[in-house]
């Protein structure tokens, strides 16, 4: 069964791309362009995987984050956070708020998906 | 730093030379050469510590900063 | 002698004094300086040599024999400890520009100006006596003259002391206050003093030598009569009524007067132009200390002699003596030559003392009252020296209503011996201040309040009582009748004269409340910097220490500051100078280091003192982006952390107390730092979301050879167009920091703007057909050349053109360009018919990666570094560029660029 994947990033060329991995490796893919955007997505039904960029106008990947761990129906949902910061501390910010991991950008394509898909076969097994 | 150290002996001599227990010896009405004991004694004392002044000032130059 | 003959002989005295004062001035104006010589420097300081030497040694001679020696032997003492002590006094007071002794003060103890006001105040109290006294001297010295002659008249010449007074003001303003700087020498006032050094000398030894070989057939017949005479032969071994104490305390009171008078630290250390000039001075003052003592003790033996039954002053032998003999024309030399002691004290200590209340007293009063606005005034060199003449002439004057009032009623030695004691009371401030790094302001303060009102209760109180002011009963009896309180013996104890009575009980107070309170209380940091810099002042090499610090204030604004104090020529070649010397080129010095900082801070100490430097660097330069008291503050905070990693080291008993205070300069230091990491960060983010877009699509490329060539184009594209804008990106930013760091390579040349505005709307046409937005273009026919760069004004121009594109509206987008003469230079006007700016956006427009969401995608478009850069390439060209936006008009952009620039910017930065 096809798993759901939600896309969040303000930069439309990155969602773009990530729409089109996700699809590749055959998840079903909605697409948010911000945070308000990614919970009203979230709220109208709940995905198995958030990929959540930090930086973004309005409310920020960590609120977004935190959002969704604090509603128990999104208990099962991983997230991914992606980020153009690198530093440890962020990481670890990001990490303590309950994501599930944390990709650095640039990042490798294939090394995305191959985690993407870790994490969900992960869930199921 | 010998000049600082040559300075603190002649400021130890002088004091001592100076102090009323050295210029005590000379406290009488008596005249040497004329010249009153206790006055020729001062002005001695005051004109050596001056010449040894002058000495050590042109001592050369090895007089630097003390440490 | 007719008081005529002796007015015209002290004007034509004084007349050669002017003359010599004025050839120093011009030898020092054409650069061939007459005291920048050991021989002149020593003579300076027997400036210490007053009226009260000339006439007063004698008169104490004739009553306690030989201890008039030890006001001299103390000096001789001072000599030997001159190598450590002065030498250290003058380095620091080098390194600080310490302009009094009083300024010294202030600036060890945290620049304090209520300390600095407590020494003025004080030494103006207890220096005026010591003025009147020299007043009186002279007055009484005419008068001895006068009476010996047929001529007792003469009623405008009656008031002699006031004449003499006038005349030293004249020249005191004359020739002290040619310059603001009062560490720049008053090298005319120098020349004369050692002048007048010279004729005191010799006029004391020809009166000696008259007398004793004469009046007497040489010292040894005086000697002998003298020791034959009952009456005065226990004089020939007497040292003194008061006892071995009396001694030691009339050493010690000189040698503290030899180092901490007023004069003596205005000879010895504002006036000295070389420090290797002291180990000459060391024994040649001495020696002419020896020297001018020589005949005192005969010519007080051949007074008693000559004079039986006390029917002369002894203060006046010197003159008596050759009057009695009938040798007029000797008199006469001796009246010169007290006329000469006396007046070189007055001048000196009056010009000390001026420099003192204007810059420790004064000022800092003056700079604090805001309404006033001192500090922001263009030109105070003229307040300056009017405040220092005003100074001068109430020193002056009231040195003469002390004479006129109560200055008949005591002896000449007995007024220097008070005023020696209360300038005794500043050692343990002092030479604590310089060999204890713990001594604190408060400890000071007390010590200092403390040693003083001893003073004033067991000598001056009771020199005033014996002047008939209070009741006399009050000596004998204390006050109210309470014995233990009695001035001249406090509780009761048996101390013998009242000096050494006054002596031991200030010291008491003084040294106890200095050294206690200075234990009890711990120094600000300012203090502790201070306490560092006179205490290590000589393994301190001031300015070696390399301060790296990216300080806010301007050059510019520094030496705008200084200059009204100084004059801005002497302050602008300061600062070139200051430059050079720490080898940077003073054009390209914008940012003021910590070292251009301190020397500014230095510059203002030279003019108005320590403490009143602080508060004008404290309170002068507020508003704007400057921040004075901010460098001041991380300054202090630097050096402190210094400081205390040198502190630790040493001792490890201070360091909870350390630590803690580390820990906020080190907050501080962190804070610094991370508003330069987050420019970096920042930076970093931008380039990483292009590069992220170009590998994911490359990648997806590279991995789906099955793509359909649609897709591939539409993801080709994508991968072109950030990489497009990842080079605009670097570009941007590398154009930014060489623009920042002043690097940019500019091509200046003059530049028809109706040029560069029509390139740029021809380069940006694409962008307008392709969003369907029209472009009004209303350009001057002719506007004239500005001086600017083509290229980079090109790039301000279709940056604002592209914005505006931006920003119009979907349908009927409308974008006006105007341009047009106006004053003084050119404006560009480029507006929008789009949604506006947020108000409160507007004064973050120009601000580095300020990005506002474009209206259409929500999306912030571009680098966030376009408007950053326009404001500075505008900046650099002397022009200015505003964004406004009223509601519902869209957003207007007005670039303004001047016909003329700033001078300096005229040529072409390498």
């Amino acid at each position: 069964m096809a798993a759901s994947v939600l896309v969040v990033d303000d930069e439309p060329n990155i969602v773009l791309s990530l729409e089109f991995l996700m699809r590749q490796a055959g998840h079903e893919v909605r697409v948010a362009r911000d945070g308000d955007a990614a919970l009203s997505a979230i709220a109208a039904q709940v995905p198995d995987l958030v990929l959540l960029d930090v930086m973004m106008p309005g409310r920020d990947g960590y609120e977004v984050c935190q959002a969704i761990r604090a509603n128990p129906a999104c208990a099962r949902t991983r997230i991914v956070m992606l980020t153009a910061r690198s530093r440890d501390v962020e990481r670890e910010k990001g990490l303590a708020l309950g994501a599930d991991d944390y990709v650095t950008k640039p990042f490798s394509t294939r090394a995305l998906v191959e985690r993407v898909r870790a994490l969900l076969a992960a869930d199921r097994g | 730093m010998r000049r600082g150290e040559r300075l603190v002996g002649l400021l130890l001599l002088a004091t001592f030379l100076f102090s009323p227990v050295a210029i005590g010896f000379f406290q009488q009405p008596a005249l040497v050469g004329g010249v009153p004991a206790l006055l020729l004694y001062v002005f001695a004392a005051w004109a050596l510590i001056v010449v040894l002044l002058a000495l050590v000032a042109r001592g050369g130059p090895d007089g630097e900063d003390p440490p | 002698m007719s008081r005529w003959t002796i007015a015209a002989v002290a004007i034509s005295y004084l007349c050669v004094l002017f003359a010599v004062a004025r050839w120093g001035d011009r030898r020092a104006d054409a650069g061939r300086s007459v005291i920048a010589n050991p021989t002149i420097y020593a003579l300076s300081m027997a400036v210490y040599c007053t009226a009260w030497t000339f006439y007063g040694s004698v008169g104490r001679a004739t009553a306690n024999g030989i201890d008039f020696v030890a006001i001299y032997l103390g000096p001789t003492l001072a000599g030997v400890l001159w190598w450590h002590v002065t030498r250290k006094m003058l380095r620091i007071s080098k390194a600080n520009r310490i302009t009094s002794i009083a300024d010294f003060v202030a600036a060890r103890y945290g620049k304090s100006p209520l300390l600095g006001g407590l020494v003025a105040v004080v030494a103006l109290i207890v220096i005026t006596p010591y003025i009147a006294l020299q007043l009186k001297a002279v007055s009484a010295s005419v008068d001895v003259l006068a009476h010996a002659g047929s001529d007792r008249g003469g009623g405008i010449l009656g008031d002699t002391a006031f004449y003499v007074a006038a005349l030293m003001a004249a020249f005191a303003i004359l020739y002290g206050t040619r310059h603001i700087d009062a560490t720049e020498r008053h090298e005319g006032m120098v020349a004369a003093i050692a002048f007048e050094s010279i004729v005191k000398l010799a006029a004391f030894l020809a009166v000696g030598l008259f007398v004793a070989f004469v009046m007497f057939d040489g010292p040894a017949e005086i000697f002998a009569r003298a020791a034959a005479d009952p009456a005065i032969a226990p004089l020939l071994g007497s040292a003194g009524a008061s006892g071995p104490a009396g001694w030691v305390t009339l050493t010690l009171l000189s040698m503290a007067a030899i180092l901490f008078l007023p004069r003596q630290f205005q000879v010895a250390i504002v006036e000295n132009v070389d420090e290797r000039h002291l180990a000459k001075a060391s024994w040649l003052f001495p020696l002419y200390l020896l020297l001018i003592n020589l005949f005192v003790f005969p010519i007080a033996l051949a007074g008693l002699l000559a004079f039986p039954g006390g029917g002369v002053d002894g203060d006046l032998f010197v003159l008596a003596l050759p009057l009695a003999a009938g040798a007029t024309h000797v008199a006469l030399i001796a009246f010169v030559g007290g006329l000469s002691a006396a007046t070189s004290m007055v001048i000196v200590e009056t010009i000390a003392l001026a420099t003192m209340l204007c810059n420790d007293l004064a000022m800092p009063i003056l700079l604090r009252i805001r309404r006033l606005d001192l500090a922001g005034r263009a030109d105070l060199t003229g307040l300056l020296a009017a405040i220092r003449r005003g100074s001068i002439v109430i020193v002056l004057s009231l040195g003469y209503l002390y004479f006129d009032l109560i200055g008949g009623s005591y002896a000449l030695v007995s007024i220097g011996l008070l005023s020696f004691a209360a300038v005794a009371q500043l050692a343990p401030t002092i030479l604590g201040g310089m060999y204890w790094r713990g001594a604190t302001r408060i400890g000071a303060l007390g010590g200092l309040a403390g040693g003083f009102a001893v003073w004033a209760y067991t000598l001056l109180v009771p020199a005033i009582a014996r002047s008939g002011w209070i009741d006399a009963a009050f000596l004998a009896e204390g006050p109210f009748g309470v014995a233990a309180l009695r001035p001249y013996a406090l509780f009761g104890a048996p101390l013998g004269d009242p000096l050494t009575h006054a002596l031991v009980w200030s010291m008491v107070a003084n040294l106890g409340l200095f050294v206690g309170l200075s234990l009890a209380t711990r120094p600000s940091a300012t203090e502790r910097i201070q306490a560092t810099r006179f205490v290590e002042a000589f393994s301190h090499a001031e300015g070696e220490r390399a301060h790296v610090w990216g300080g806010q204030a301007r050059v510019t604004e520094l030496i705008d500051l200084v200059g009204r104090f100084v004059g801005q020529e002497r302050a602008r070649q300061a600062f070139a100078a200051h430059a050079r010397a720490r080898g940077l080129n003073p054009e390209r010095l914008e940012r003021a280091d910590a070292g251009v900082v301190r020397f500014a801070e230095r510059l203002l100490a030279g003019a108005i003192g320590a403490a009143s430097a602080r508060v004008v660097m404290a309170t002068a330069v507020k508003g704007g982006d400057v921040g004075l008291d901010e460098v001041m503050a991380i300054l202090d905070e630097a050096t402190a952390v210094i400081e205390y990693s040198r502190q630790l080291e040493q001792k490890s008993a201070a360091l909870e107390a350390a630590s803690a205070e580390l820990r906020a300069a080190n907050l501080r230091l962190r804070e610094l730092d991370r508003l330069k990491d987050e420019f970096l960060t920042t930076v970093t983010h931008e380039l990483r979301t292009p590069l992220t877009s170009i590998r994911s699509f490359s990648e997806i490329l590279h991995d789906n050879a099955d793509l359909s060539a649609g897709d591939r184009r539409a993801f080709l594209g994508i991968v072109i167009a950030e990489s497009e804008r990842l080079t605009r990106l670097i570009n941007q930013v590398l154009d930014l920091a060489k623009i920042e760091a002043g690097r940019f390579d500019w091509q200046i040349a003059p530049t028809d703007l109706r040029e560069v505005v029509t390139g740029a709307i021809a380069a940006t046409s694409g962008i307008f057909a392709e969003r369907r937005v029209v472009l009004d273009a209303m350009l001057d026919e002719r506007v004239p050349p500005v001086p600017a760069d083509r290229d980079q004004l090109m790039q301000v121009a279709i940056n604002l053109l592209s914005n505006a594109v931006k920003f119009s509206p979907p349908e009927g987008g409308r974008v006006q360009v105007a341009l047009r003469g106006e004053g003084a230079g050119i404006r560009l006007t480029v507006q929008d018919n789009g949604p506006g700016i947020a108000a409160e956006h507007l004064p973050l427009l120009f601000e580095k990666f300020r990005q506002f969401a474009d209206p259409r995608s929500g999306k912030p478009q571009g680098t966030g570094l376009g408007l950053a850069i326009c404001r500075r390439i505008v900046a650099h060209l002397g022009g200015s560029i505003v964004a406004a936006s009223p509601p519902g008009e869209g957003a207007r952009f007005e670039v303004f660029l001047p016909y003329a620039r700033g001078g300096d910017l005229t040529r072409t930065p390498r």
